[in-house]
């Protein structure tokens, strides 16, 4: 089973792009995948892959009922089929925005309830608890989680449930970075989860090669962290998943991109990059 | 931090598995638990049958058992019992509302997946269209007591008082 979360400490950086098209990667590379979009943000993966149409219909069931333990429906009814073969996205809802108030209302409830007065209802572990129970290791072979890019519930329940994490950094602007910076993120993870979480990668998106970005990448290179590939700014790929709303895959195909030819590499690096992620699960 | 994949979350004991939603459930739709109750009345009942049962039929699910089942003919046949369950249900998971945790050590999970393989082959479908539930549930529908009783004696079951 291939499991894992995408995150990144600042928003904008492609987390939710690198996701999406891993997620067709390891679909065309013939596993049965299954992205669980934790992020409340309009521009999510559920609006790139067209599956985000109940997300503020307040009656409609929706992850966090189901992390609630208060569920309106069959888990399996989340499960969305997107136009891209093999992958199957959970989508993103409104309700996402108050997950932690859901939460500690729901911890509240089931504390009272538990005949032990010291229990404490975990609430991170709530994702993988209804994964389990609705046996979604049994259908699927890949796992992506794609939280939003903050620390807190909805991140905790991902990592919970997946235990690795894929780190798309920005090498400058508002997503600077700072290797010291990521330690103490995932060491913070760690301590706020309590298992041991694995690093498949810090995967550079929207490189340049300017001088401060050369220095960067040389010194995150240096570090512990694995850094499978580099992804060199493609700013109008990017730009034509979101207004075509499909994977970079999509994009090449429907000959959507004025650079296609010299874009294939793009996506054979996502395909190394997926083939390396499932050689760490092996 | 570790450098590659973390532990396997799904591989592990689970997390209280009782915990939280299971229990205390106060927005449950009334209809929904009395939509419960006589499956589970069929579930027992079905306990006691289950040995007179043939193995094509033990996949068979709780709402076929009416009529199917021979022991109830002179129920109505208000349901058609051409298509088999398998072809009729929309999910895997159809009917099957009593979910039973599996812990398996390593061992065995190896050995579910090399008789899924085995399943698979014998049915000469893909591998990829057999459904695990689907066996799991034929397992103890084709369960034999004594050999299970065997096996549980040489893994030291004859020692328990």
């Amino acid at each position: 089973m291939i499991t894992y979360t995408t995150y990144s400490e600042a928003g904008g950086v492609g987390k939710t792009t690198t996701a999406a098209n891993l997620a067709v990667a390891h679909a065309r590379r013939g596993h049965d995948v299954l992205c669980i979009d934790l992020d409340p943000q309009e521009g999510s993966l559920s609006y790139l892959f067209e599956v985000d149409d109940d997300r503020s219909d307040g009656t409609a069931d929706n992850l966090v009922r189901h992390l609630i333990g208060r569920p309106k429906g069959e888990f399996r009814d989340l499960i969305r089929e997107t136009d891209e073969a093999g992958v199957d996205v959970i989508p993103s809802h409104n309700m996402l925005e108050n997950l932690t108030r859901n939460l500690m209302k729901a911890a509240e409830i089931e504390e009272d309830m538990h005949p032990d007065d010291d229990y404490e209802w975990p609430k991170h572990e709530q994702l993988l608890r209804v994964l389990r129970e609705n046996d979604v290791p049994g259908d699927y072979d890949v796992i992506i989680c794609d939280p939003q890019a903050t620390p807190g519930d909805a991140l905790n329940n991902a990592i919970f449930a997946t235990r690795s994490v894929l780190l798309p950094v920005e090498l400058s602007g508002k997503g600077a970075l700072s290797i010291r910076g990521l330690d103490d993120l995932v060491t913070g993870l760690e301590e706020e989860v309590g298992i041991q979480v694995g690093v498949l990668g810090v995967v550079p998106v929207g490189f340049k090669r300017t001088n401060t970005q050369e220095t960067q990448l040389e010194e995150l290179k240096a570090s512990d962290f694995d850094l499978p590939v580099v992804f060199r700014e493609r700013a109008s790929l990017m730009q034509n998943m979101w207004d075509h709303r499909t994977s970079a895959y999509g994009v090449l195909e429907d000959e959507r991109e004025p650079n296609g030819e010299y874009e294939l590499e793009t996506l054979e690096k996502y395909d190394d990059l997926a083939a390396g992620i499932e050689g760490e699960f092996e | 931090m570790k450098s590659g994949a973390g532990d396997d979350p799904f591989a592990d004991d689970p997390v209280e598995p009782d915990d939280g939603g299971a229990e205390g459930e106060p927005e449950v739709p009334a209809e929904e638990s009395t939509a419960e109750s006589p499956s589970t009345n069929e579930r027992a009942d079905r306990r006691g049958q289950r040995d007179d049962r043939d193995q094509s039929r033990g996949g068979d699910d709780d709402a076929t058992d009416d009529t199917d089942d021979a022991g109830n003919s002179d129920d109505g046949d208000d349901e058609p019992t051409e298509i088999p369950w398998v072809l009729r249900r929309s999910r895997v998971k159809e009917d099957r509302d009593n979910v039973h945790q599996f812990f398996l050590r390593d061992e065995y999970s190896a050995a579910e997946d090399a008789i899924m393989d085995a399943v698979a082959d014998e049915l000469d479908i893909r591998e990829k269209d057999l459904k695990k539930l689907d066996v799991r549930e034929a397992m103890v529908a084709t369960a034999d007591a004594e050999a299970i009783a065997a096996t549980l004696s040489e893994w030291g079951y004859e020692y328990v008082d």
